[in-house]
C-alpha cells in the first residue's frame, strides 16, 4: 500500500532537488582557480536526484517507514502555533515588542488558566524580556509609536 | 607537564568571577534543560546561543558547553523520579532507576548516577587534557586533502549510523550542505541560491536553522505527546549501602570507558553510549534478571556512560573541528560565530581559550556534582512546571532570540519554515542531525575540495594519493557499501513481511 506521508516526503526531496539542480546550471562550473561556484553545488544537486527517485520509489512502493501524519487534534494545535508565529511576525513592526508578546501569551495561556491568570503572566513575561534584551543585552527591539 | 602549567592557567582564567559566573549560569541552564522534559539539549543550546552574541568568545562557550554537559546530568533527575526521561540518553535509566524509586530507593539511584556523571565528564575532560594536544600536533600535517576526506568520513559515519536508511540520510545530509551554500560563493563571490530574496544574500544563519529544526520542531512533536507528568517519589538517603559499592564502582568504570571510546566516534551519541552500557551491565551480570526490577548498574553505568560520552565527544571538535553529534554541531555553529575556528590550530592560536573551557568543565563538573546530591528534590519540583505554561514561553524566548541576531523578522519567518519542515522530517524519518551537521560543515567541505583541486595536477585522483586521505576515503566507501546493503536488506525484509500479510 502507498505511504501516503512518506509520499509526501519523497515529493518534496524531489521538488527540492529539482530546484537545486535548476539553480546550479546558471552558475559557472569553473573558474580561474579551477572549480567555479557551480561545481559543488552540480555534484550534489544531482546526487540527489538519484536518491529522491529511490526514496519515492519506495514511497510508492509502501515500503517506507514513515510515521503515521498527526490526529486532528495534535494537527490543530500545530496549525495555531504555527499561525500564532506568523501573525506575531506581521503584528511586531506594528504593535511593537512588548504588545505583540502579551497577545501571543495571552493566546496561549488562556486555554489553561483563568484570563487574569493568562494577562498577568503574558505582561510579566513580555516586560521582563524587553528589559532583558534591551538593557541586558542592549539588543533593540521592535516598538510602536508610543515607544514599547 | 606542559599541558598541566596550561591547565592551571586555565584555572586562573575560568575562576575570575565573570567566567565562574557564566560557568555556574550554564550548568545551572543545563540541569534545567535536562530535567524539562520536552527539551533536549540541542534544542537547549541552539536556543540560547542568540544571548551570547554580546559576550566574549571565552564566557559564551563555557556557558554553552556548561549546558551541553549539564543537560547530562538533569536528564536522570526526572528518568528516575517520575519516569520520564528529560533528555534521549536518559531515557533508559528510567527502566532501572524508576523502579529503584517505587522501592523507597530513589536517594541511591541519584547518588550513584550523580557520582558516576561526576567520574565519567571528569575523566574525559581529563582525556581532553592530556590527548587533545597531540591529537592537535598530529593533526598540524594534514591538509586540505585530508581534510575533505575526514570531514567527509565523519558525515557518512554518522549518515551511516543514524536512521534505518542511509539513502534518507544522504538525502538530509546533502540538503544541508546545499542550505550551507546558499548565500555568497567564498572563492569568487558569485551569488549562490537566493530565489530573488536579497535577505539570504549573507546565507541562511546557523541560528535561524538550529532553533526551527530542533526547537521549534520539538515543540510541534509535544502537540502529539501526553505531556502532563505524575508526581516526584520520595528521594531518601543519597548514598548506596555499603553491599552495593562494588558493583556500582565496576559500572561506573565501565561507562567511563564505554562512554570516552564512543565520544571519539563521529555519528554516535549519547543515548548509543548509554543503551550500550546498559547492555554491558547486564551481560556481565551474575543476575541479568535483576535488570529491570531496579538494578544499581542499570542506573550507575549508562548515566557515567552518556556524561563520559559528552566530555569526549569535544575532543574531535577541539583538535579536529569535527563535530560528532547534532549538539556539537550547535557548539561548532557558535565557535564559527564568535570568530574562532575549531581545529589543531585552535590550540596553537587560541591557548588562553581552549584551556579557560577545559578548566570551566572540571568546574562545572564539580558544580552539578553538589546540584545534583542535596539539591536533586528542588530540582525534580521544577520538572513540574505545566507545560501548558511552559512552550509559549519558550516560543517566544526563541523568536526573540532568532530576531536579536541580525534583528530580522525575515530570520523568525525563515525559523518557522524550518520548524515546519523540521516537524515533517521527524515524520518522513529524514535524520534532522545529518541535515544540521552537513549545514555546519559544508563551506568547510566544499572549501577543503576546492583548495584541493585548485592546487592539484591530477584532479580529483590527488585525494587518492596522500595515504590519510586514501585510507579515509576507502573507509568512506565500505561505510558507504555497507549502508546500502542493510538499507536494501531493511526493505527486502519490510516488503517480505507485507507481501505475508496480505
Amino acid at each position: 500500500m502507498v505511504n501516503k506521508v512518506g509520499l509526501s516526503g519523497a515529493i518534496f526531496v524531489l521538488i527540492v532537488s529539482s530546484v537545486f539542480v535548476y539553480s546550479s546550471l546558471d552558475l559557472p562550473y569553473a573558474s580561474e582557480i579551477g572549480p567555479g561556484p557551480g561545481f559543488w553545488p552540480m555534484w550534489l544537486s544531482g546526487l540527489l536526484i538519484p536518491l529522491s527517485l529511490a526514496y519515492l520509489y519506495s514511497a510508492a512502493k509502501g515500503t517506507d517507514a514513515a510515521e503515521k501524519a498527526p490526529d486532528k487534534k495534535a494537527g490543530m494545535d500545530m496549525i495555531f502555533i504555527l499561525g500564532s508565529m506568523s501573525l506575531y511576525v506581521i503584528l511586531l513592526p506594528f504593535l511593537g515588542f512588548n504588545l505583540s508578546s502579551i497577545f501571543f501569551l495571552f493566546a496561549f495561556l488562556r486555554k489553561g488558566y483563568s484570563w487574569h491568570k493568562s494577562l498577568g503572566i503574558s505582561v510579566a513575561v513580555a516586560v521582563s524580556l524587553f528589559f532583558l534584551f534591551t538593557e541586558g543585552f542592549t539588543t533593540p527591539l521592535p516598538v510602536n509609536t508610543w515607544g514599547f | 607537564m606542559e599541558n598541566f602549567g596550561l591547565l592551571m592557567q586555565g584555572f586562573a582564567a575560568a575562576l575570575t568571577p565573570m567566567n565562574f559566573l557564566f560557568c555556574l549560569l550554564g550548568v545551572t541552564v543545563g540541569q534545567f534543560v535536562g530535567v524539562l522534559p520536552g527539551l533536549g539539549p540541542v534544542a537547549g543550546t541552539a536556543m540560547l546561543i542568540p544571548l551570547t552574541y554580546g559576550l566574549d568568545p571565552i564566557p559564551s562557550i563555557i556557558l554553552l558547553s556548561g549546558i551541553f554537559y549539564g543537560a547530562m546530568y538533569g536528564g536522570t533527575i526526572t528518568s528516575v523520579l517520575i519516569n520520564v526521561p528529560g533528555e534521549g540518553a536518559s531515557v533508559i535509566t528510567c527502566i532501572d532507576g524508576y523502579q529503584m524509586a517505587k522501592q523507597g530507593r530513589a536517594g541511591h539511584a541519584l547518588g550513584v548516577a550523580a557520582i558516576g556523571s561526576f567520574v565519567g565528564g571528569i575523566v574525559a575532560v581529563l582525556s581532553l587534557t592530556f590527548l587533545g594536544p597531540s591529537l592537535a600536533k598530529y593533526a598540524m600535517q594534514f591538509g586540505p586533502p585530508e581534510f575533505f576526506s575526514l570531514m567527509l568520513f565523519g558525515l557518512l559515519l554518522l549518515v551511516g549510523l543514524i536512521g534505518k536508511s542511509i539513502i534518507k540520510g544522504m538525502i538530509a545530509a546533502i540538503i544541508g550542505m546545499l542550505l550551507a551554500l546558499v548565500g555568497q560563493d567564498p572563492g569568487t563571490g558569485a551569488e549562490r541560491f537566493l530565489f530573488g530574496q536579497l535577505e539570504l544574500l549573507g546565507g541562511i544563519d546557523f541560528v535561524v536553522l538550529a532553533i526551527g529544526l530542533f526547537g521549534l520542531s520539538e515543540i510541534l512533536s509535544n502537540t502529539e505527546e501526553n505531556m502532563e507528568l505524575n508526581r516526584p517519589e520520595k528521594i531518601g538517603s543519597l548514598i548506596p549501602p555499603r553491599s552495593e559499592w562494588k558493583a556500582s564502582l565496576m559500572a561506573i568504570l565501565r561507562g567511563t570507558g564505554i562512554g570516552g571510546i564512543l565520544g571519539l566516534i563521529p555519528g554516535t551519541s549519547a543515548s548509543i553510549a548509554s543503551l550500550m552500557s546498559y547492555s554491558l551491565e547486564r551481560k556481565v551480570s551474575k543476575s541479568p534478571d535483576r535488570f529491570g526490577k531496579g538494578a544499581i548498574e542499570g542506573v550507575a553505568g549508562p548515566e557515567t556512560a552518556n556524561n563520559s560520552y559528552a566530555g569526549a565527544a569535544l575532543i574531535p571538535l577541539f583538535t579536529l573541528g569535527i563535530p560528532d553529534s547534532p549538539t556539537i554541531a550547535v557548539l561548532l555553529g557558535a565557535f564559527i560565530m564568535h570568530g574562532l575556528t575549531p581545529g589543531p590550530l585552535l590550540y596553537q592560536k587560541n591557548p588562553d581559550f581552549i584551556w579557560a573551557v577545559i578548566a570551566s568543565m572540571f568546574i562545572g563538573n564539580f558544580l552539578l556534582l553538589v546540584m545534583n546530591m542535596p539539591l536533586a528534590k528542588y530540582w525534580a519540583r521544577i520538572a513540574l512546571i505545566p507545560y501548558k505554561l511552559l512552550f509559549p514561553i519558550i516560543l517566544l524566548v526563541c523568536m526573540v532570540g532568532v530576531y536579536s541576531v541580525n534583528m530580522s523578522l525575515w530570520d523568525i519567518g525563515l525559523t518557522i519554515a524550518f520548524g515546519a519542515i523540521g516537524y515533517c522530517m521527524k515524520k518522513w524519518k529524514l535524520p534532522s542531525a545529518a541535515l544540521i551537521l552537513s549545514f555546519v560543515l559544508g563551506k568547510k567541505i566544499e572549501f577543503a575540495l576546492v583548495q584541493t583541486l585548485a592546487g592539484s595536477e591530477n584532479g580529483i585522483l590527488v585525494l587518492f594519493q596522500r595515504p590519510v586521505s586514501a585510507t579515509l576515503l576507502t573507509l568512506c566507501g565500505i561505510i558507504l557499501a555497507f549502508g546500502l546493503y542493510t538499507t536494501i536488506m531493511n526493505k527486502y525484509r519490510d516488503y517480505l513481511a507485507t507481501d505475508e500479510t496480505a
